[in-house]
C-alpha cells in the first residue's frame, strides 16, 4: 500500500482548530503557500495508531463553503478537489467550539452533507464546561451521523481518540475524482434551524456561568481603562522589544566576531577570505543581529493573538481607523508590520471589504518594521547625544520614538488621502467574532515563533547572503592601480552607478557613500547597513587604527548631522524591500499596486529626507 | 428599539433586521455568526464615549463586534427569546 492519506482540518475561525493541528503534528509540520495565491499552506505529518503516517493540513477558518475571502476560497477548493497543488482530502476533521456548538454545526452540517468520510472534533470542551455547558458527544454523533470526539487542543486532551477514530475511518484507498455532490439545496434558514435542533440535543445541562470573559471584558474594553491598558500593553511590549534584546544581540555580535577571527586564522590572506571575512560574515552578521527584536515583537503578539485579546484591540481602534476610511481589522496586520510588513500584508487577507484592505496592504510599508531598526539604531547612536532630556528620558530614545510617531502618523495621513482619491469609496465595515480568553499554551507560541525566526533566517541565508555577496563583490571590483591613490570603493562598478544616481540624492544632503548604500539596500533595507560596513570595511582595510572603530564612529566622521537626519527621514518612507513589493504584487493580483506603493514611498522619502536636510542646515545643525 | 438604544446587559431578543441597511456582504456574514430574527440578543460594550464606536454583542453564544450602522439596523426587543 504506497497510498499516503491526507487529512484536512476545516472549521469555523476561532475552533480552535490550529491548535489542534499543532497539537496533532508537534513540530513535523510545515508552513508554506498555495501556488498562485498568498494564502498560507499549514501542512505536516499524523501518525496513526495503525502504523500509517499520513499528510495533514489546516485549512483557512470559514463560515461556509460560500466564500468571501481569498483564504475562504482554498477553504472551499480544497474539499472539493479543485485546489492547485493540494491533493483532494480523504477524511476531513471538522472542529467544533464546543461552546458555541449550534452556531458552528451550521458549516458541519454543509460540510457532512457533501458525503466525504468526516469525524468531528468536539474542541474546547474546557471552556464549554467552564461557560457552564454539558455536552453529551454519543447523541451528536448519532444526529450528525459521524463519528464525535471531545478534545482540548491546548491540553493534549482527546488526541490518542481522534488519531484512533482516524485510522478506523480513513479510506484504504486514494480518492482522486473531486467531491461531485451538488450543494445541498438548504437554506440558511434550514440549516441553522437543524443545526440549533441537534445542538439542543446534544446540550444536556446549561447553568449560566459565562462569567469569566465578560469580566476581562468589563475591564478591557471599557471607554476608560481599555485604551489605557492597550497602550499600556504596546508600551511594555517596545520596552521589552528593545530592554530585553541587548544581551542576545551582544552574543551574536561575539559569535560573528568569533566567526571571522577562525576564519582568518583558517584561511590564508586573499580574495577567499576578504569574501567571506569582510563580504559575507560582516554582510550578514549585520543583519541577524537583529534576530532578537523580530522574535520578541512577534513573541507579544502570538502570545495577544492565543489569549483573544487582538480582536479587543482591534475594537478598540476601529473608531480610530474608521476616521481615516479604514477598519480596526487593519490594526492586527499593522501591529505585525512592525516587525515586519510580509507577514502583516498577508495578515491583510482577513479583511473582506478590498478597499479598507487595499489601503491597509499599502501603508503597511510605513510601519517601522524591524529592518529598519539595524539603520536607526547606527545613525542614532552616532549622531544623536547620549544624554537625558528630563524625567530620565533619553535623547536617542526620543528620537527613536519620533521615527515610530512618524511613520504611524504618516500612515493615517496617506490612508486618508487614498481614501479620498485613489481608492475612493464609502468606507467599510468592521465585523468580527470576538473569541473567549484562553491561557495560551506557551509551546504553540514558541512553535509560531521558530516558524518566523525560519522565514527571517532563510532570508538571511537566502536574498541577504546573494546581495552580500554581490555587492562586495560590485565595491571591490575592478581595484584601482597600485600606488594611484584613488579610492578603491569609488573606482569599483558601485562606486561608478553610484556616481549615476547621486545627482538625485545630493540637494537632499545624500553624499556619493549613500548612494552607494541605497543600491544594495532595495533588496532589504537593513542591507543599507551591511552595504555602508563592506564599503567602510573595504575603504579602510588599509588603515587599521581607522577599522577598529566602529561603523558609527566611522561615520560621525564623514557625514553631517543634517545628512545623518535626512538619512533617517529617508528610512521611515523607504520603500526599499523587494520581498515586500513581491508580496504585494501577488496580494493584489498585479504590478499597477506594487508600483504606485513603490512610487508614492519614493516620493515621501525624497521629499521628507529633503525637507529634513534642507531645515537642518537652515537651523545651523 | 434599536440596538443601539438598548441598556448593555440587558438580555433581549432580535425582532426585525433591515437588511436594505447592510451591504450584502455584511449581511450574509451577521447571518453567519448567528444573527436573525428572534435570536436572542445582549448589547455588552460599546467603544468610545459618544455611542458611535463600535458596539459588541452578544448574540446566542457569540460576542460579535459591528459598527453602530449595523447595530441601528437591528431593532430590538427586551426580555427572553
Amino acid at each position: 500500500m504506497d497510498h499516503v492519506g491526507m487529512i484536512a482540518l476545516v472549521g469555523n475561525p476561532n475552533a480552535g482548530k490550529s491548535a489542534l493541528f499543532n497539537a496533532l503534528t508537534g513540530a513535523r509540520q510545515h508552513v508554506g503557500n498555495y501556488p498562485g495565491v498568498t494564502v498560507e499552506r499549514k501542512y505536516g505529518r499524523l501518525a496513526l495508531p495503525d502504523g500509517r503516517n499520513v499528510d495533514i493540513i489546516d485549512l483557512p477558518g470559514t463560515y461556509s463553503l460560500d466564500a468571501k475571502s481569498p483564504d475562504e476560497e482554498v477553504t472551499r477548493n480544497v474539499i472539493f478537489g479543485y485546489q492547485e497543488g493540494e491533493r483532494r482530502p480523504d477524511l476531513l476533521i471538522i472542529v467544533l467550539d464546543a461552546a458555541n456548538l449550534d452556531n458552528h454545526l451550521r458549516f458541519a452540517l454543509e460540510l457532512i452533507a457533501l458525503g466525504s468520510p468526516c469525524i468531528v472534533a468536539l474542541n474546547m470542551v474546557d471552556l464549554a464546561t467552564r461557560d457552564g455547558l454539558e455536552l453529551d458527544a454519543l447523541r451528536l454523533s448519532a444526529d450528525l451521523g459521524v463519528p464525535v470526539i471531545s478534545t482540548v487542543a491546548v491540553r493534549r486532551r482527546g488526541l490518542d481518540e481522534l488519531r484512533a477514530a482516524v485510522a478506523a475511518a480513513l479510506p484504504e484507498h486514494e480518492v482522486t475524482e473531486p467531491v461531485q455532490a451538488v450543494l445541498p439545496q438548504r437554506s440558511e434558514a434550514e440549516l441553522r434551524t437543524e443545526a440549533q435542533r441537534i445542538a439542543a440535543r446534544a446540550i444536556v445541562a446549561e447553568t449560566p456561568s459565562r462569567r469569566f470573559t465578560s469580566q476581562i471584558d468589563k475591564i478591557v474594553l471599557n471607554p476608560f481603562s481599555g485604551p489605557l491598558i492597550l497602550f499600556g500593553l504596546l508600551f511594555l511590549i517596545f520596552q521589552a522589544v528593545f530592554g530585553w534584546s541587548e544581551a542576545p544581540i551582544t552574543w551574536i555580535e561575539d559569535g560573528f566576531a568569533a566567526l571571522q577571527g577562525v576564519v582568518e586564522a583558517i584561511l590564508p590572506e586573499g580574495f577567499l577570505r576578504d569574501l567571506i571575512v569582510q563580504g559575507i560574515i560582516n554582510g550578514v552578521g549585520s543583519v541577524v543581529v537583529f534576530l532578537p527584536q523580530i522574535l520578541i515583537l512577534f513573541f507579544f503578539i502570538l502570545l495577544l493573538e492565543a489569549t483573544g485579546y487582538m480582536t479587543r484591540a482591534a475594537f478598540l481602534m476601529d473608531g480610530l481607523m474608521a476616521r481615516v476610511g479604514l477598519s480596526g481589522r487593519a490594526f492586527i496586520p499593522l501591529l505585525s508590520s512592525f516587525a515586519c510588513a510580509i507577514p502583516g500584508i498577508m495578515a491583510t487577507r482577513t479583511i473582506s471589504d478590498p478597499k479598507d484592505r487595499l489601503t491597509t496592504i499599502l501603508i503597511a510599508p510605513l510601519m517601522t518594521c524591524s529592518a529598519r531598526l539595524p539603520v536607526y539604531t547606527l545613525i542614532i547612536a552616532a549622531f544623536i547625544p547620549n544624554r537625558d532630556v528630563g524625567a530620565g528620558i533619553g535623547l536617542q530614545g526620543l528620537v527613536l520614538l519620533a521615527l515610530y510617531v512618524a511613520g504611524i502618523v504618516s500612515a493615517l495621513i496617506v490612508a486618508t488621502l487614498l481614501r479620498l482619491g485613489v481608492i475612493k469609496g464609502p468606507g467599510g465595515s468592521f465585523l468580527m467574532e470576538m473569541p473567549k480568553y484562553q491561557m495560551p499554551l506557551l509551546r504553540d507560541v514558541l512553535l509560531g515563533l521558530w516558524q518566523r525566526a525560519w522565514i527571517f533566517l532563510r532570508r538571511a541565508g537566502t536574498i541577504i547572503f546573494a546581495t552580500t555577496i554581490i555587492l562586495w563583490l560590485l565595491l571591490s571590483f575592478p581595484k584601482p592601480p597600485e600606488g594611484s591613490g584613488i579610492s578603491p570603493v569609488e573606482h569599483s562598478v558601485a562606486g561608478r552607478i553610484a556616481s549615476v544616481i547621486e545627482p538625485v540624492l545630493r540637494p537632499i544632503g545624500f553624499n556619493h557613500e549613500i548612494a552607494l548604500a541605497l543600491i544594495p539596500a532595495m533588496a532589504a533595507r537593513e542591507v543599507a547597513v551591511s552595504a555602508l560596513a563592506t564599503a567602510n570595511a573595504i575603504e579602510e582595510s588599509e588603515d587599521e587604527e581607522q577599522t577598529a572603530k566602529s561603523l558609527g564612529e566611522r561615520l560621525q566622521g564623514r557625514w553631517s548631522l543634517p545628512t545623518a537626519l535626512a538619512f533617517l527621514a529617508w528610512f521611515v518612507f523607504a520603500p526599499q524591500c523587494l520581498s515586500t513589493i513581491a508580496v504585494t504584487k501577488r496580494e493584489t493580483n498585479g504590478w499597477r499596486w506594487p508600483l504606485f506603493m513603490t512610487g508614492y514611498l519614493f516620493a515621501l522619502a525624497w521629499l521628507a529626507a529633503g525637507a529634513t536636510y534642507w531645515t537642518a542646515v537652515a537651523l545651523g545643525l | 428599539m434599536r440596538l443601539t438604544h438598548l441598556a448593555p446587559n440587558s438580555p433581549a431578543y432580535v425582532e426585525t433586521i433591515d437588511w436594505s441597511a447592510i451591504p450584502d456582504s455584511d449581511g450574509k456574514r451577521l447571518r453567519e455568526l448567528g444573527l436573525h430574527e428572534g435570536a436572542s440578543i445582549e448589547l455588552l460594550h460599546r467603544a468610545g464615549f459618544t455611542g458611535k464606536g463600535a458596539h459588541a454583542c452578544r448574540i446566542g453564544r457569540m460576542i460579535v463586534a459591528m459598527r453602530a450602522a449595523h447595530a441601528a439596523a437591528i431593532d430590538v426587543r427586551t426580555g427572553a427569546a
